[in-house]
């Protein structure tokens, strides 16, 4: 009796469990098969904010929102920049205009072409920028930015592309640019005064400007870092698409 | 188990599982792909596709990603983001181009443009060299439509680089991608139009018409 009672409950259990199996599986496949639910219609698009939105105070991102972002680059823009002096380097929004006549009085600057740019940036020297030592994950298809005067080189500056997906970078991945001038006035470069500091890196003080925003793996505004050597005034620049990390990262393997 | 009751067991599973694989949501975010073209900042041609500065010597100018553009005069002239943009879903704007402006060098005015997507990744980075900006910090929407829709946003203005080796040119605008976008479009490389002295295929170009880039991506 009690016997036949153990192999019903068995018997009932394989049931529900191959009921629910067979339900399971008819209802993954109905939903793949499926296609997606319609879009809105364009009609029905909610109007993107306008150039006075700003956040609400405390309020948490919704990136599931399309534009969710722009209240943020708003936000930054009404505020003021900071302007001063970090680490050494002289930064300003408004950078006084400059030629190559401050850089090289008299003769000129001569920036040089595709090829011969390659090798100079490459070779040793305070403004190298050796493509071949830097993170795998940085890709150029664009020759460096050398400037010369007379025989003597006065700025490298390279730009590469990030794919997604690194850490660090927002969606979509990202452009970096590196620069390093002998020559380096004023640092052209705007970001609200909170987002500025001082961090060590590769041994020296660093000046670095976090982006705007970075939440959920994207990232709003551009980070900055950059040193200025001591010794000999070389000013080393990074700017890209990321967090204060990502900027540090890269710094830091262009000083190595 | 009788033959009914297995009809019965068989049916409620079925209609239980289509009840879920139908109820269920499944998103739609993913179903409109958008196309951006980017066009020349203005109508001269004084260098094909080059890489690092535009030297009449193809031994030592690589095929590159830029292009040069001015307006052939003396003057400094004010430079337009310029693109166009359809997409699938009939949407009023494609993403947002933010402005900044990087100062830092001596005849390296550059202006950049990040797009991003509705949604917020970034798209493309592009870099107007040779060009001055007092509106870094601010943004602008790239319009697009089911039928192409163009943008002209001002974004600067060509700066006096004299003395930096490039004054064959004057004022110019170099345009150059740095990320994001995916091929470059039929304007002559710099082996047949690098000025002074091959200028056949330089010139004019509507740039209203002939873009530089494209890009394209589902949100």
């Amino acid at each position: 009796m009690r016997r036949r009672f153990g192999q019903k409950r068995r018997r009932a259990i394989i049931l529900v469990v191959s009921w629910a199996v067979m339900a399971s599986a008819i209802g993954f496949i109905t939903h793949a098969a499926r296609s997606p639910d319609p879009v809105i219609h364009a009609q029905d698009e909610p109007v993107p904010p306008g150039p006075n939105t700003t956040p609400e105070p405390g309020a948490t991102p919704d990136v599931t929102r399309p534009f969710w972002y722009v209240p943020y680059y708003n936000q930054e823009r009404d505020s003021p920049k900071f302007e001063g002096t970090i680490a050494g380097i002289s930064i300003s929004p408004n950078p006084p205009e400059t030629s190559g006549f401050d850089a090289c009085p008299g003769t000129g600057l001569k920036e040089l072409p595709g090829k011969p740019a390659v090798e100079a940036a490459r070779s040793a020297g305070p403004l190298q920028i050796d493509d071949r030592f830097l993170p795998s994950f940085l890709r150029t298809e664009q020759a460096p930015s050398v400037w010369t005067c007379g025989t003597t080189t006065v700025e490298v500056s390279w730009g590469f592309a990030v794919e997604d997906g690194i850490r660090g970078v927002g969606k979509g991945g990202t452009g970096v640019v590196i620069t390093r001038t002998a020559v380096g006035g004023v640092t052209g470069i705007s970001g609200s005064p909170g987002r500025w500091s001082t961090e060590m890196v590769a041994g020296h003080q660093a000046a670095v400007m976090a982006p705007i925003l970075a939440v959920s793996g994207y990232v709003i505004g551009d980070c900055y870092a950059g040193v200025k050597d001591t010794a000999t005034r070389v000013l080393t620049q990074v700017t890209a698409g990321g967090t204060s990390d990502f900027c540090t990262l890269i710094l830091e393997a262009v000083l190595k | 188990m009788k033959r009914s009751m297995f009809g019965t067991f068989i049916a409620t599973a079925i209609s239980v599982g289509l009840a879920f694989g139908f109820a269920i949501p499944k998103a739609a975010h993913a179903t409109s792909l958008y196309e951006v073209y980017l066009h020349p900042a203005a109508s001269n041609l004084t260098c094909g596709w080059h890489t690092g500065a535009c030297y009449d010597d193809d031994a030592e100018v690589q095929s590159g990603r830029a292009l040069d553009w001015s307006y052939g005069s003396n003057y400094s002239f004010t430079v337009n983001w310029i693109s166009k943009s359809d997409n699938s879903g009939g949407y009023s704007w494609a993403g947002n181009g933010f402005i900044s402006y990087y100062g830092s060098g001596t005849c390296t005015h550059i202006t950049t443009i990040v797009m991003k997507d509705r949604g917020g990744s970034e798209k493309n980075r592009t870099q107007y060299v040779h060009t001055s900006s007092g509106l870094g910090g601010t943004s602008f929407y790239v319009s697009s439509g089911y039928y192409p829709q163009t943008t002209t946003a001002e974004i600067g203005a060509t700066a006096d680089e004299s003395g930096c080796g490039c004054s064959w040119s004057g004022y110019h605008s170099h345009i150059e991608s740095l990320s994001g976008w995916d091929s470059k479009r039929s304007y002559p490389d710099h082996t047949t139009c690098n000025l002074p002295n091959i200028p056949d295929d330089c010139g004019y170009y509507d740039n209203y018409t002939y873009p530089m880039y494209r890009d394209a991506w589902t949100y």
